[in-house]
């Protein structure tokens, strides 16, 4: 090894030899810099205890559910059109570089579309904005034009597939619904405030609705029994509509997940359970230490 | 300097690195602790200011129910003075015969209609059982929290800086088994 770098110097000009080194010193750091952010990263997650919805605190949180999409919303990938909560699409196309291929990226569509996640207790709205997301299903194809990136459902030929023939590379990375979430964020929540308003709309709305029902509404409101809805009874029923609204609003919350302010605690959104992301970060840790040191090594005999 | 005694510095100055890491993430951990026990400890207060209201409640209709009552103050006080001094074995006991306690009176209640048909009643009664769920909810994050707390102490290398350290172990909020069985009505009835 101590050969191979001497004579690998030995062919460098003073010129060369520096911003080699200089290059070397650099993603030394790097190297250094990625072991401990990621081991970092483990201990957040290993060390953040699982949070029910209903009952979790609020501010850095951990949650496990189910993916969910948002009332009413439909989101669907841009290249195979497949209903998901959450896509990441990128076009990347090949370019020559000094007698090399290499990709150069074309596009990079990520989802910003609001999702939640259930467990047992309760609901919660992720906000993948910042998010750090390992995809349930991750499919690469290869394409002679940009427009192939609708063709990811076709069958293709074995060259293609591992090959890569075509200029276009395309990637689709997707959580589709139903798939186990293991969620790290910022945990806040938000009770709806009533305004007067509001309230009064509501009020009149909740009247109405019982109105449509005149045997219940006759029955639970018309206190002397003449058949109408008369004088003191109008307001009886007003103040139970609005002790009734009252009542569902304080029993509703919104919470929210979000990317936390602080920039060291990570935001995570898996597919992967806990124990497999703990398991995948510790390899990484141990992968760039040994890096590290081998680095450190060949700095050490260059520099001799 | 050679090359094995640079390696040797490295290796030294990771380490440093490592232990102070390891003792930030102990830190961080007590008070996870600290901030889960804190969220049990506020709901436990609000219970606690809500029985009385209750009691009183219940006093105006279950005149022959005095010792009903009177078990569910005792243990009222049990949980508050087992809360302050933070004793997890006194408070999951006195919280057994707590719950045990307003079963029995919810239960009781039964037998008088006008009772069950009092507003106030059925408020309190609302607003205690949901404090008690996310009290026995919030009961499961603590032990998560006190069980990553008790692992990472007595893990390898963690164990070294919390002996050093005196980082030590937290108990288990463990509620007795009787409170967590259903009240038996059957029995309660034929007494």
């Amino acid at each position: 090894m101590e050969h191979w770098i001497d004579i690998y110097i030995q062919g460098l000009s003073p010129a060369e030899y520096h911003i080699q080194l200089l290059l070397l010193c650099f993603f030394l750091g790097f190297i250094l810099y990625k072991g401990i952010t990621t081991y970092q990263r483990s201990r957040f997650i290993g060390d953040t205890p699982t949070s029910n919805i209903a009952s979790a605190a609020q501010g850095y949180t951990e949650l496990k559910g189910l993916g969910e999409m948002m009332p009413g919303a439909t989101i669907t990938s841009p290249f195979s059109q497949r209903r998901c909560i959450w896509y990441q699409c990128i076009v990347e196309k090949r370019q020559r570089l000094r007698n090399h291929n290499i990709w150069v990226e074309e596009s990079n569509e990520v989802s910003d579309h609001l999702f939640q996640i259930h467990d047992d207790t309760g609901t919660c709205v992720i906000d993948p904005e910042g998010a750090y997301v390992i995809p349930s299903s991750k499919k690469t194809w290869f394409g002679s034009h940009s427009q192939a990136k609708f063709q990811g459902n076709l069958k293709k030929s074995w060259l293609n597939t591992h090959l890569g023939l075509g200029r276009y590379r395309f990637t689709e990375k997707l959580i589709t619904v139903a798939d186990p979430l293991y969620v790290i964020g910022l945990f806040t929540s938000t009770s709806k405030t009533i305004d007067s308003s509001t309230l009064q709309s509501e009020v009149e709305e909740r009247v109405k609705q019982w109105k449509t029902n005149p045997a219940y509404y006759l029955k639970s409101f018309d206190r002397d029994h003449n058949g109408k809805i008369q004088g003191d009874e109008w307001n009886k029923i007003r103040q139970h509509a609005e002790h009734v609204i009252r009542e569902q609003r304080s029993n509703t919350f919104h919470h929210i997940m979000k990317k936390p302010l602080e920039g060291n605690q990570p935001y995570v959104i898996s597919t992967r359970s806990e124990e497999q992301l703990l398991k995948n970060k510790r390899r990484f840790v141990l992968g760039y230490l040994v890096l590290f040191f081998f680095l450190l090594y060949v700095l050490l005999l260059a520099v001799k | 300097m050679d090359i094995g005694s640079i390696i040797f510095w490295v290796v030294i100055a990771l380490i440093a690195f490592y232990a102070i890491n390891i003792y930030n993430h102990l830190v961080r951990i007590k008070h996870n602790v600290s901030k889960a026990w804190s969220n049990i400890d506020v709901l436990l207060k609000q219970r606690h200011d809500e029985i009385p209201k209750l009691v009183e409640t219940c006093k105006q209709y279950m005149k022959f129910e005095k010792d009903t009552l009177e078990k569910v103050m005792q243990a009222r006080s049990q949980v508050s003075s087992a809360r302050q001094s933070q004793d997890m074995a006194g408070l999951g006991a006195a919280e057994g015969m707590l719950r045990m306690g307003l079963g029995n009176l919810f239960a009781v209640a039964e037998a008088y209609p006008e009772l069950k048909a009092n507003e106030t009643f059925q408020h309190l009664q609302t607003r205690i059982s949901s404090l008690e769920s996310a009290i026995a909810d919030r009961r499961e994050f603590y032990n998560e929290s006190v069980n990553i707390n008790n692992t990472r102490i007595e893990q390898f290398p963690d164990i070294i800086v919390a002996r050093l350290l005196n980082f030590t172990s937290r108990d288990l909020l463990e509620f007795d088994a009787a409170a967590i069985k259903d009240v038996n009505l059957k029995n309660l009835f034929s007494e």
